[in-house]
């Protein structure tokens, strides 16, 4: 889990196993729940639905107090989330990111990316997560969606990464 | 009392309930429609919770593993 808190080599078995515990108990409750952002913002436009934008809001509160219970018990591995918090100069790059990007290159790809799959989510009929719930439950559609969302993730990191970071750099937006 | 029959399978949320919503509207109350789909959402979640939120009656069946129907009374 980190370095000195666990052995070495017991993190090297413990942290897979719990990940792939915890992996089984979420997909065992968004199974059960229904859980699904995209369609959480949906139901509450369309169809004036709460119940997924609740458990939505839920998921959000729940992780960032997971996240500062966390970071209470174990400062040191995770001082990303101090840093970004804190940073005065939104250009200068984060310790330990790709070099080149910065904090306000990130925020631009994360609300890209954020409408691109909002966008397409509704059309596809729900978030990735949902999506993957239903392939396992042996629905076609959400099978292609899987598949054609991990044939793109490999697509954008293996050719596009670059190029994207390229213009980043040259309009300024790399390291500040 | 008319009884309507309505395949949507394929389509997935939000259409499947848009669509059931279109097609209540031209039937008088009483009629039956039913409501063929395969979007797990749309037939376990969204249209039961919005057909009785707006008062029809309505009965689900699984006709196969992913493939549902669904029978709704307009009130």
């Amino acid at each position: 889990m980190a370095e000195g808190w666990i052995p070495g080599d017991i993190a090297l078995i413990l942290v897979p196993v719990i990940t792939l515990g915890l992996g089984l108990l979420i997909g065992y409750l968004a199974q059960r729940s229904g859980f699904c952002s995209i369609g959480g913002f949906r139901d509450l436009f369309l169809f004036k639905q709460t119940r997924l934008f609740f458990g939505y809001m839920a998921l959000i509160a729940f992780s960032f107090i997971g996240y500062l219970i966390f970071w209470l018990i174990a400062p040191h591995i995770i001082d990303g989330f101090y840093w970004s918090a804190n940073q005065a100069n939104p250009f200068k790059p984060i310790p330990g990111s790709i070099p080149g990007l910065s904090v306000a290159s990130y925020v631009i790809l994360a609300l890209v990316g954020g409408f691109g799959m909002g966008f397409l989510g509704v059309i596809l009929g729900g978030c990735p997560l949902r999506q993957v719930v239903m392939a396992s439950e042996g629905n076609r559609k959400s099978i292609f969606f899987v598949l054609g969302m991990s044939i793109g993730a490999i697509i954008y990191h293996g050719f596009i990464l670059g190029l994207v970071q390229g213009w980043f750099i040259a309009a300024g937006l790399g390291a500040g | 009392m008319t009884e309507k029959q309505l395949d949507i399978t394929g389509e997935v949320c939000p259409f499947c309930l848009l669509i059931v919503k279109r097609e209540l509207k031209n039937l008088n109350s009483g009629s039956t429609l039913i409501v063929k789909l395969d979007h797990p959402p749309a037939a376990k979640d969204n249209i039961p919770a919005a057909m009785k939120k707006a008062g029809h009656r309505i009965e689900t069946k699984l006709l196969e593993p992913g493939l549902w129907e669904l029978h709704i009374v307009k009130q």
